[in-house]
């Protein structure tokens, strides 16, 4: 167990340069934690003096800072100045689990959610963005063909019962005009932060291959009664029209068996 | 010197030139010069998510990059290199992932597989895993050569195709090991369950930031057992030249190329790899002109 113990030890020094400052300052104490054979503690005791293991801890950050900042990008930058208090509370929260851009993203996800929920997070596009992009990358690494194989014998959509949104689609929730928002991140810029307040709804969906966003018109928002980003299921709401026109409902039927199949 | 087991695996794969490790940008340079490379190089782990042992549906492809792989496997040799082994880790097993990796041999025929000397998983002290975010090098002890052995062995058990162990790069200096990176090589080497894939760049880092001769180096590592050489470049960060593939591969790492190449009878490529995120600086001119650079040096030496 000594080697893993060692192993462990130098994984939590590498995430952690005030780890490494203390084992500078007080060996005995910072590695007491660790079962570790002499010839282990004089190593760790070594190389955390080394310039390389500076560099060990700053690859460390740019590593774990690398599926968040690529796969949620307006998110982090609609946190601004906030993002690095952020990232290091997350840091401090969550150990690197299992090197999974997805996971990792989601967790991030779970955590500023909970930093909103304590009205901790400054940005007023931070809620929208975080819910635009999770969505975005939920479709995006999730399964298509299989999803789509089981829709093949869909009976044909009946306004007059009740539908839900395509499997392979996602609804979110903006607080401000999705086009001026989007469009603002987009150029890598940010919107004003004096845009009015407006509840929108824009509909994402891979379901033809490639993104495709559509933002649905007020007529069509008011009769939304679910706004999650998660799949949804709309039993009492009325066609929406414009997502029917966009193959993006369905009969109601095929709920259970594609949601499982999408892997949510 | 190799295996008679392993020599005879490798007499049945024919010499195959120059490749490139994917990245998201590589498509594109093949869609546009199908015959760009002899060869592809793919790291599985990215093309797929991976839910963790126990999941319910625990490896979920992501089906726009296996659809480029599907495309190109019936044209272009593919060989993997993995990253999620974590060959050194002290208690850490993967039978799932492992199974995973079997099945996309059989799918894809990958002509060799290669993973680090290095590890990545570990067990937090809480008991869950946890990922380091980088290749974390390990100590040259007799204890880790004999357990990482005895991965090999067990690997070699399911994996259909001859395995290769890649010099790690490291930018630590472990005092008091029980031997030099060289002689842990060839001992690997020697107890029969692996060959080598030669990292260049990571052999040119290491001497570069801890002072020691290349050369040397390579006179002292068993070529005969290089089966894959990886080229790239890198850059000064954060005190110290790294290994980040950002760019050009540095002349004395081709330099290193050609010092070797006399001296490696069964290298079957070289891999060009470079990170897509410097692809915009890089351009398309810029990796054709490593490319050639490699096939120049290996045209040089080979009469295929």
């Amino acid at each position: 167990m000594s080697l893993a113990a060692f192993q462990r030890a130098l994984c939590d020094l590498i995430a952690s340069p005030s780890l490494c400052l203390a084992l500078r300052a007080d060996a005995e104490t910072t590695l007491a934690a660790y079962e570790l054979s002499p010839r282990e503690r004089d190593r760790l005791t070594t190389v955390v003096r080394q310039r390389g293991m500076s560099t060990n801890c700053t690859l460390y950050r740019s590593n774990r800072i690398t599926p968040i900042y690529t796969l949620l990008p307006f998110t982090c930058r609609s946190l601004g100045d906030q993002f690095g208090a952020l990232i290091n509370q997350y840091w401090a929260q969550e150990i690197y689990k299992d090197g999974q851009y997805k996971s990792e993203i989601e967790r991030f996800g779970t955590f500023l959610r909970q930093r909103m929920a304590a009205d901790a997070v400054i940005s007023p596009f931070a809620r929208e963005l975080l819910a635009f992009e999770l969505a975005r990358n939920a479709l995006e690494f999730g399964p298509r063909r299989d999803v789509l194989r089981q829709l093949a014998d869909l009976p044909a959509l009946d306004s007059d019962k009740p539908c839900r949104l395509h499997p392979l689609a996602r609804l979110v929730r903006f607080q401000h005009d999705p086009a001026v928002v989007l469009a603002a991140f987009a150029r890598g810029g940010v919107p004003p932060a004096d845009l009015p307040a407006a509840e929108a709804f824009v509909v994402l969906s891979v379901a033809d291959g490639d993104l495709k966003v559509l933002q649905l018109d007020d007529g069509t928002v008011a009769e939304c009664d679910e706004t999650s980003s998660a799949p949804v299921t709309w039993p009492q709401a009325r066609l929406a029209r414009e997502l029917a026109d966009a193959g993006l409902l369905l009969s109601w039927q095929t709920a259970d068996k594609t949601k499982a199949s999408a892997g949510v | 010197m190799l295996s008679a087991e392993l020599s005879l695996a490798l007499a049945g794969i024919r010499a195959r030139g120059i490749g490139i490790l994917h990245n998201p940008v590589v498509p594109g340079l093949l869609k546009a010069d199908p015959g760009l490379v002899d060869y592809l190089a793919i790291t599985p782990d990215m093309f797929w998510t991976d839910y963790g042992p126990g999941a319910d549906c625990r490896f979920v492809e992501l089906e726009t990059w296996t659809d480029f792989l599907d495309g190109v496997a019936d044209r272009l040799p593919l060989v993997a290199h993995s990253i999620g082994l974590s060959l050194g880790s002290a208690e850490f097993s993967d039978d799932g992932y492992v199974e995973q990796l079997v099945q996309w041999h059989r799918r894809y025929g990958f002509l060799w597989h290669s993973d680090h000397l290095s590890f990545a998983r570990v067990r937090s002290a809480s008991g869950h895993e946890q990922h380091a975010a980088m290749a974390v090098p390990l100590p040259f002890d007799i204890e880790v050569l004999e357990m990482i052995s005895a991965r090999l062995r067990d690997l070699g058990r399911h994996l259909p195709s001859p395995f290769l162990v890649e010099n790690a790069v490291s930018y630590l200096d472990f005092p008091d090991q029980d031997m030099t990176e060289t002689t842990f090589l060839n001992a690997l080497v020697h107890d029969g369950r692996c060959a080598l894939l030669l990292d260049m760049h990571n052999l040119y880092t290491n001497a570069r930031n801890h002072g020691f001769d290349a050369s040397a180096f390579l006179h002292e590592l068993d070529l005969e057992a290089v089966v894959e050489v990886h080229v790239a470049g890198g850059g000064e960060f954060a005190g110290m030249y790294t290994d980040s593939h950002s760019g050009p591969c540095p002349e004395p790492v081709w330099q290193l190329l050609e010092e070797a190449m006399p001296k490696m009878p069964n290298l079957k490529g070289i891999t060009f790899e470079f990170h897509d995120s410097y692809f915009p600086r890089f351009g398309v001119e810029g990796v054709r002109a490593q490319l050639e650079r490699a096939r120049r040096i290996w045209s040089g030496h080979r009469t295929q």
